[in-house]
């Protein structure tokens, strides 16, 4: 075959260039520790590269939603503690002050330390987080969420809880809003409760009585009163007050005394009804008492009516039942506060582990992901510098071999 | 001893001929386009006597040019498309690393700015997390003005590029329609014999000629070359040239279309459409199938970002208790009339689904009557927008707005999305004004006895008259043997409707859904949310459009893309597109490599077999000398014997 003189010279150009293009191609790829340097290079693999790194900044986002979440979950479990722990120490000074061997005096020394507890508890409903937002108001965070305005404690919050996203698919709540842990939280048993009509006059103390019957109990407001009977002896009757007609005479369903089953202290007073409640001493055929379902109190009224009790005084024979019926029920809605708070800390303390099994998923994700990245973008290094030395070479040789060729001329021998 | 002399003569003649035709190719060796010569040697016509025919010695036939015009034409169609190719990887490789840089990219903005909205989400109340979002909703705004500007600069250098070339093809043009009025008078001149070099810079001409377009070529019988481009329109007739000249588009003045202006007078025609192969075809290609499209596909998603931004921002409340505005400057559709309407209608366009935008451009044709056609360009679907009723219509996501006055035939050009990038801004400025709360809440109130729940509210339909006015949801019971467990609810004392829990309860525009075993007098209260600060509702859901589809409906309306998967595939379709054209461009490559390796097989000069023919024709001027001598010395011999 023929060949034409700039044909041998193009030739070598167009090798030399395209080896140098090829090494400094590969020396980019070393030099930048990537495989895929432009889209061009892996069009695919650009594409995902793209989509993969979003999903680790996501990744990362949870991760940070998740510290926050946990952080916040820890001020509120810090002072829920406080709180807790305060409760118990209501529950101990109730349980001191029933004791009958204690004078007004030692229980208006021991109200006074219910009312400074009180406060203190009232300043922890209101506290802050660590970015300046209360705690326990819900959304309105900017908000203090309680008052008292010398009468009744007030709710300034709303019901709003904040979820964060710590993962694809979850969502975690970092706080609680304060009408749930303070304000709105039963009273009595939980399910019912039983009281002294304030007008009573008798020394009946009415305990806070227990469901029987679940099915049988249908939550209707009930009034147990007294009567004595054709043989003199005192009675008990039960009204439904819920009836339409009244009266609506639960027992006897006759609603005469003689029908009525005798009054005995401390025996079980049971009307069919699925509860039963107990009143010992002896009240006052007058007196009535209540059940009805358990309404909402909120913490800071229970306590502030414990102190109130504390101060009335017991000095007839009348408000020493007031006083044992309001320590009764101080000591019923202690305990359901104290239920309530520890609800909600467990509530907390299961988004904490929630959190803490979403991080460590987050973290196995993200490891996956990174060295999926790791292995479309990174460079193999040993194949890329076994590359490059034989791009090398083969430049080398290229440039060698064409000086030589160049020195080959017929004229060299005319 | 006289033929002997004329014989030894005209070998001398003629190997000197032979010998400068040598030293011509060798001088030649890196001419480019230059066809090596070769003297054709003849016997002279020998001189007849009775005892046979005497040879008369040597003469030149002609000097041949080593030509084959199958091989040349192969050069100048691999020089056509392989600067095609050239030029289209060197326009697609700037947006291949424009966007491959992480820096330059989108990838990173769009990132940050959605950290940027989870960090509002974290904090709500927070005033300089709320300013992070704004400046980084900038620098994200700042990220898509910025590529736009590129990829509109690239464009600007492409119709710079093609106005440049088009002269260039021209002038071409011209220097070959000259070319061809010398090599016909040369050939004329001097009996046909060819004007070799002149028919070389021809050749090569054209190859300059077609690095710049596709041409084909028909040789004439009297020597010259006429030149056809595009879908077989004359460049060059013999001595005639026409031009290739620069109009600005009706639609669009900054976009050129090519004209061919014929030699012989008459109107222009536009051919732009029609070009193909060389520079000018790759860069006309560029254009239409990746820069367009590009800027459309980049603006699709500036639209389909802001529209479902803003759509989400404005259901959420601000940290005063207003309803978001847009955080995004609500982008348009750029709607462009020809420069030859007569009529003085006006179209108006807007957004309407984001999803179900496409990256194609439309053009608007009123065809008389209520009747207009509108064409998607990038399969070339017609619709027909009928304006007697309704007066506007929808399509692809976007809505036309007609008012009359268009004369028959009038154009406009329809592009949704093409200006989106450059235009894309945040207006939100204020960071109180960012709306992360969400707009109901509920209270359950602390009276309630039963122990039913309530949801959290959501905004149904924000054009009820009523729309989050305070609804008071209480429970009763519809009769007796239920007591007192509710079995019915009514709104604001109104009429009773049976409690079924868990079912959703629509008023005033808000929903919620209550479960549970309520008590006969429990109430619910359901309004609009007001201090809710700390509230980050909406902004869960803002945040969340980092990572559900938005955008690119499939054909059932479903959603197929997020903004990154959106981005990425623009980037891989440009990144697939690049690597099909640099290995179709190396491939393309070998092929121009062979193409000029078999001409210069043939016709190329090479200095060893010019050395031996030097040499051999050397001997053969040397001997032709003898020749003479020798007769010389025969002529002495005879006079010396009459001495």
């Amino acid at each position: 075959m023929r060949i034409s003189t700039q044909q041998i010279q193009q030739t070598a150009i167009n090798a030399l260039l395209r080896q140098q293009a090829e090494l400094s191609n590969t020396q980019n790829q070393l030099a930048l520790g990537k495989r895929v340097i432009t889209p061009s290079d892996d069009p695919v693999a650009s594409a995902n590269l793209l989509n993969l790194e979003q999903e680790l900044e996501v990744t990362k986002q949870y991760q940070f939603n998740a510290n926050m979440a946990k952080s916040r979950l820890g001020q509120e479990e810090t002072a829920l503690t406080a709180v807790t722990n305060q409760i118990h120490r209501v529950r101990e000074l109730a349980i001191q002050a029933s004791n009958a061997t204690y004078t007004d005096e030692d229980r208006k020394m021991i109200s006074a330390e219910a009312r400074h507890i009180l406060d203190e508890l009232f300043d922890m409903a209101n506290s802050k987080d660590s970015n300046n937002e209360y705690l326990f108001s819900g959304y309105k965070g900017d908000i203090k969420p309680f008052d008292y305005d010398g009468l009744n404690y007030t709710y300034n919050g709303d019901d709003g809880q904040r979820s964060l996203k710590i993962g694809a698919s979850r969502t975690i709540a970092d706080g609680d809003p304060g009408s749930k842990v303070f304000m709105n939280i039963r009273t009595g048993n939980g399910t019912f409760r039983a009281y002294d009509d304030p007008a009573n006059i008798g020394a009946g103390v009415i305990n806070g009585g227990t469901v029987t019957d679940n099915a049988l109990y249908d939550r209707l407001d009930y009034t147990i009163s007294f009567a004595n009977n054709s043989a003199g002896d005192l009675v008990y009757l039960v009204n439904d007050d819920s009836a339409v007609i009244q009266p609506a005479w639960v027992q006897p369903p006759t609603g005469l005394p003689d029908d009525a089953p005798l009054f005995v202290s401390e025996s079980s007073i049971n009307f069919g009804r699925g509860v039963s409640v107990s009143i010992s001493g002896t009240p006052d055929v007058s007196d009535t008492f209540k059940i009805v379902p358990s309404p909402n109190q909120d913490f800071f009224t229970t306590l502030e009516s414990f102190a109130d009790a504390l101060e009335a005084g017991t000095m007839t024979v009348e408000s020493q039942a007031k006083f044992n019926n309001a320590m009764n029920r101080t000591l019923y809605d202690i305990d359901l506060a104290l239920d309530n708070f520890l609800n909600v800390r467990a509530e907390i303390g299961a988004r904490l582990n929630a959190i803490e099994s979403q991080e460590s998923i987050n973290d196995d994700f993200k490891i996956q992901i990174e060295s999926f990245i790791s292995t479309i973008q990174d460079l193999d290094y040993a194949e890329a510098i076994s590359r490059f030395n034989l791009q090398q070479a083969g430049l080398q040789a290229a440039q060698q071999s064409y000086v030589q060729i160049q020195g080959l001329s017929l004229f060299n021998y005319l | 001893m006289a033929d002997m002399l004329s014989i030894g003569a005209s070998g001398l003649m003629t190997y000197q001929k032979a010998l400068n035709t040598t030293g011509h190719n060798i001088s030649n060796v890196n001419t480019e386009g230059y066809t090596r010569q070769r003297v054709e040697l003849d016997a002279r016509n020998p001189s007849g006597t009775g005892v046979g025919f005497f040879g008369q010695g040597v003469e030149i036939d002609t000097v041949r040019r080593m030509y084959d015009g199958f091989l040349t034409t192969a050069l100048q169609d691999n020089t056509s498309r392989s600067s095609e190719l050239d030029t289209f990887h060197q326009f697609i490789g700037q947006i291949d690393s424009l966007l491959a840089n992480s820096q330059a990219g989108l990838s990173p903005s769009l990132q940050q700015f959605f950290s940027s909205v989870q960090g509002v989400t974290d904090d709500p109340a927070s005033i300089p997390a709320r300013q992070v979002m704004v400046s980084e909703g900038e620098s994200l705004a700042g990220r898509f003005n910025y590529i736009f500007d590129q990829l509109e600069s690239l464009n600007k250098g492409v119709n710079i590029a093609v106005t440049n070339m088009a002269g260039e093809v021209s002038s071409l043009a011209g220097s070959i329609a000259q070319m061809n009025t010398d090599i016909v008078s040369q050939t004329g001149k001097f009996g046909g014999q060819p004007p070799n070099d002149l028919l070389d810079q021809r050749d090569e001409l054209i190859r300059k000629l077609s690095e710049i377009i596709s041409v084909s070529t028909v040789p004439q019988d009297d020597g010259a070359l006429n030149i056809f481009i595009g879908s077989g329109q004359a460049l060059v007739l013999g001595s005639d040239a026409s031009r290739l000249d620069i109009q600005a588009n009706g639609f669009d003045g900054s976009y050129p279309d090519i004209f061919l202006t014929p030699a012989l007078g008459g109107p222009g025609v536009n051919i732009s459409s029609q070009l193909t192969g060389g520079s000018l075809g790759g860069a006309l290609d560029f254009r239409q199938d990746v820069l367009n499209p590009t800027m459309n596909e980049l603006g699709l998603l500036a639209v389909g970002l802001s529209e479902t931004f803003n759509a989400q921002h404005q259901s959420g409340l601000d940290l005063d208790d207003s309803f978001g505005s847009d955080f995004f400057l609500p982008l348009s559709v750029n709607i462009g009339g020809h420069s030859s309407n007569t009529g003085t209608g006006v179209i108006t366009a807007s957004f309407t689904s984001a999803g179900d935008l496409t990256k194609s451009d439309y053009t608007l044709t009123y065809t008389g009557g209520t009747s207009y056609n509108l064409i998607r360009q990038s399969d070339n679907t017609a619709f027909v927008v009928d304006t007697a009723v309704p007066a506007s219509m929808t399509v692809d996501g976007f809505t036309l707005n007609i008012i009359a006055g268009a004369a028959v035939g009038d154009k406009f050009l329809v592009q949704p999305t093409r200006y989106a990038a450059q235009n894309f801004d945040v207006i939100t400025q204020d960071p109180r004004e960012i709306a992360v709360a969400g707009a109901v809440r509920t209270l359950t109130s602390s009276l309630n006895l039963g122990d039913g729940v309530i949801t959290e509210g959501v905004v149904i339909d924000p054009a009820d008259p009523n729309f989050l006015q305070t609804a008071a949801i209480e429970f009763g019971t519809s009769g007796a043997g239920t007591a007192p467990y509710a079995d019915q609810y009514r709104i604001n004392a109104g009429a009773w409707v049976p409690y079924v829990s868990g079912a959703d309860i629509d008023v005033n525009g808000m929903r919620t859904q209550i479960s549970g075993a309520p008590f006969s007098g429990d109430t619910f209260t359901i309004e609009r949310n007001s201090g809710g600060t700390s509230d980050n509702r909406n902004g869960l859901l803002l945040a969340e459009l980092q990572t559900i589809p938005t955008l690119l409906n499939n054909s059932s309306g479903i959603a197929t893309a997020d903004y990154q998967s959106t981005y990425g595939q623009m980037v891989s379709r440009i990144g697939a597109k690049t690597h099909q054209i640099e290995m179709s461009n190396n491939a393309q490559n070998v092929l121009l490599e062979q193409a000029i390796n078999a001409r210069g097989a043939i016709a190329g000069v090479n200095l060893d077999e010019e050395a031996t023919n030097m040499l051999r024709y050397q001997q053969a001027y040397q001997a032709n000398a003898q020749v003479i001598s020798t007769a010389n010395s025969l002529f002495q011999t005879l006079i010396n014997a009459f001495n």
